[in-house]
């Protein structure tokens, strides 16, 4: 198993710390921002002394990536590089401010950078300007092997985010995500960047495995597997590839959500003294075990509110699957969807305003999400005749959405800006279903 | 770490029961231990059971009289004839030679007793037969399981019983409990790809638990029974029409070997 991109990367800064990066202001814009800050990438080159012409594709793909981040994190009108002065920039010295500074262009930040290979490892250097004052806003290098070039531009792109967007926002470039993908013998769990790319299998171990959610520190992930036969649910360390069981077994468990400060396990399970499914609360251990729900019918897909007071789930008490919520101790249960057609897989967004959920309005109708406002139960629907759409995650900033969607045929994961806009497709493999969005990568 | 600190404990562990059974050595003293306390009368002894044919031989047509006689049973079946009380007797006519088998259940677990009735045909002259092998006796009861037991089937998203299962499962349970009474069993609860995966896990899951409940109602051992769902993991028919759909929503009986 490979070392997490976290580990591997090292950063060092070299010219202006940039402060006011404090995350004070959590406030999520949604659906988009209103203003925009015009941007030009100005293509990173090889530094002078690099002797190692395979840093070309490096760069290439540094260039692609970076720029494909910028563009989508939505913050940003990417000016084009057609309108850009002609010559290549370096170092610091090669730009011409009177040639960016001109009015028309209207740009206001420019970023640089270079890259070298040394000893195997890829160093990229890169540098904001804020062309009204022609002042080097951000500065940092970042040294990883080769291979992980990608992660270095989705750095650089989160970077760039907290540093320019309005609300000193976090970026979402260095997340991931984690589901299912069908294989001959049945699914294993896969994981890929937040953009589709550098895709890695984490399970091989021939049964089915389903479900999977992140711990809040990133380390881990918690899933269902059949590996012993019957289905229960493990932990798995990215880093190590390490299995761990959950200590708590029955005749199933499945649909893990980990509560906010990371220390508790919301869960669906049939417990070996009970005849189905109940909703259960223990420490991420198997401690403290409690039963949240107790009706004689189905609960399952529990997800905690961002408080870690509430709990949403399904439960089919009022005769077919809904969304209910009550407290994290099963009290104060209400039904938030309505007692219409099929409503399942929640999720409640990270500022608590909303659960997305995929609902099926009558038996003839396909799968789409839905936004409820949690206050006022009012329905918004994001997705629409694109065949069945379901199993909706949100990115950790709020602003996005990734979910499964078979409008292609096949079943594949997709991402969705939080108002139905800007749909885009990560995976084309066949069979990839209920994906689960990281949290924010580790801050430094 | 954590392990070093732990294999540290287990190492730690391992000398003190050494110098402990040193030292215990040591001290022992020459008289005899104490006998063991007598645990046959803790422990629940297995039923056992005795079945006889009278007479062994039979002519075709003619009647023969099996009786049992057994202890700590609380109940003795009669593999496909029935279910009777832990001493008794009963007529059976065979056709053709036949081994009887008396399987006695008790609090201990299960006992058999096998005795063949051998039936002379009119033109048949007595030849010595042999008990069959204990593989074609399992191979039978796989035989059994294979062509007489029957899935069940649910409505989209449901996980009570149509009329029609709670038939098939009565007959299965006859089965079970006459046929093939010491054969354990797997309920695999299995959904349509038409609900979501998640809450078809335990949909899956109830109705696996719906067959086995009622299978435990009519008389058969929970434990004999294990339950798993498939949720739409494993359909039976890939196809996504309602006829593919009808057939994946089951609760599916698999032989425990």
């Amino acid at each position: 198993m490979k070392l997490p991109i976290i580990l591997w990367i090292t950063l060092i800064i070299l010219g202006l710390a940039v402060n006011g990066q404090d995350q004070e202001s959590s406030i999520v814009i949604w659906p988009k921002p209103t203003e925009e800050t015009a941007l030009a990438l100005s293509d990173f080159q090889p530094k002078s002394g690099n002797i190692d012409p395979s840093v070309n594709e490096y760069l290439q793909t540094i260039n692609e990536i970076l720029w494909e981040d910028l563009e989508y994190s939505t913050f940003f009108k990417m000016v084009s590089k057609s309108f850009y002065p002609a010559n290549r920039i370096t170092e610091p010295t090669d730009v011409v401010f009177p040639e960016w500074q001109q009015t028309d262009l209207r740009i206001d930040y420019l970023v640089i950078g270079n890259a070298r290979l040394e000893n195997n490892y890829l160093v990229v250097q890169c540098r904001v300007f804020d062309l009204k004052t022609k002042e080097q806003i951000l500065g940092k290098q970042f040294r990883t092997i080769p291979r992980y070039a990608r992660a270095i531009a989705h750095r650089i792109s989160d970077k760039i985010v907290s540093l320019l967007s309005a609300n000193a926002s976090q970026g979402i470039a260095s997340t991931q995500i984690v589901f299912e993908k069908k294989t001959k013998t049945g699914k294993e769990i896969h994981l890929m960047d937040y953009d589709g790319g550098n895709l890695q299998q984490l399970t091989s171990n021939g049964t089915i495995n389903l479900t999977p959610v992140w711990l809040r520190d990133n380390a881990r992930i918690c899933f269902t597997s059949y590996q012993n036969q019957s289905p229960l649910l493990y932990y798995l360390t990215l880093e190590t590839a390490e299995m761990q069981s959950f200590p708590i077994r029955g005749g199933l468990l499945t649909t893990p959500s980990v509560s906010p400060d990371g220390a508790e396990l919301a869960f669906a399970a049939r417990l070996s003294d009970s005849s189905d499914t109940d909703i259960y609360i223990s420490t991420l251990d198997g401690r403290n075990l409690r039963n949240i729900t107790q009706h004689p019918g189905i609960d399952v897909s529990p997800c905690w509110s961002p408080t870690g007071h509430q709990l949403c789930f399904v439960s089919d008490r009022g005769g077919t699957p809904q969304i209910y919520i009550s407290d994290s101790f099963g009290a104060g249960l209400v039904r938030i969807t309505l007692e219409r057609g099929y409503a399942s897989s929640p999720d409640w967004s990270p500022d608590g305003r909303y659960i997305v959920f995929s609902w099926r309005p009558s038996r003839m109708a396909t799968f789409d999400l839905y936004l409820v406002e949690v206050a006022t139960k009012e329905l918004r629907q994001l997705t629409q005749s694109a065949g069945n759409n379901e199993n909706p995650s949100w990115s950790p900033d709020g602003r996005h959405l990734v979910f499964q969607s078979d409008r292609t045929g096949t079943t594949e994961i997709f991402t969705i800006f939080a108002d139905g806009s800007n749909v885009r497709q990560l995976t084309r493999l066949d069979g990839c279903s209920n994906p689960g969005w990281s949290n924010y990568g580790t801050a430094e | 770490m954590n392990r070093n600190v732990f294999r540290l404990g287990v190492f730690m562990v391992l000398v003190l029961a050494v110098l402990f059974g040193m030292f215990g050595c040591k001290k022992r003293t020459p008289t005899l231990p104490p006998p063991p306390p007598p645990t046959t009368e803790l422990e629940t002894p297995a039923p056992t059971i005795q079945l006889r044919a009278n007479p062994e031989i039979v002519n075709y047509g003619e009647s023969s009289t099996l009786s049992w006689a057994s202890t700590d049973a609380t109940e003795v079946v009669l593999k496909n004839i029935g279910k009777f009380t832990p001493e008794g007797s009963t007529v059976v006519t065979p056709t053709e030679s036949t081994t009887y088998t008396a399987i006695a259940y008790g609090p201990g677990g299960m006992t058999r007793s096998q005795v063949r009735v051998t039936v002379v045909q009119k033109t048949e002259t007595i030849t010595p037969t042999t008990v069959p092998p204990v593989d074609e006796q399992a191979l039978s009861d796989e035989e059994i399981f294979r062509t007489q037991i029957k899935d069940v089937f649910f409505d989209f998203d449901k996980y009570n019983l149509t009329p029609e299962a709670d038939t098939t499962l009565r007959q299965n349970a006859e089965i079970l409990r006459t046929k093939i009474p010491d054969v354990r069993i797997i309920i695999e609860g299995h959904c349509d790809e038409r609900g979501t995966s998640e809450y078809n896990l335990a949909l899956g899951d109830k109705r696996a638990n719906s067959v086995r409940d009622f299978l435990v109602a009519q008389g058969i051992a929970a434990s004999r029974i294990r339950t798993i769902s498939y949720g739409e993991e494993r359909p039976f028919d890939p196809g996504h029409n309602e006829e593919a759909w009808a057939k994946n929503r089951r609760g599916h009986f698999v032989l425990m070997k």
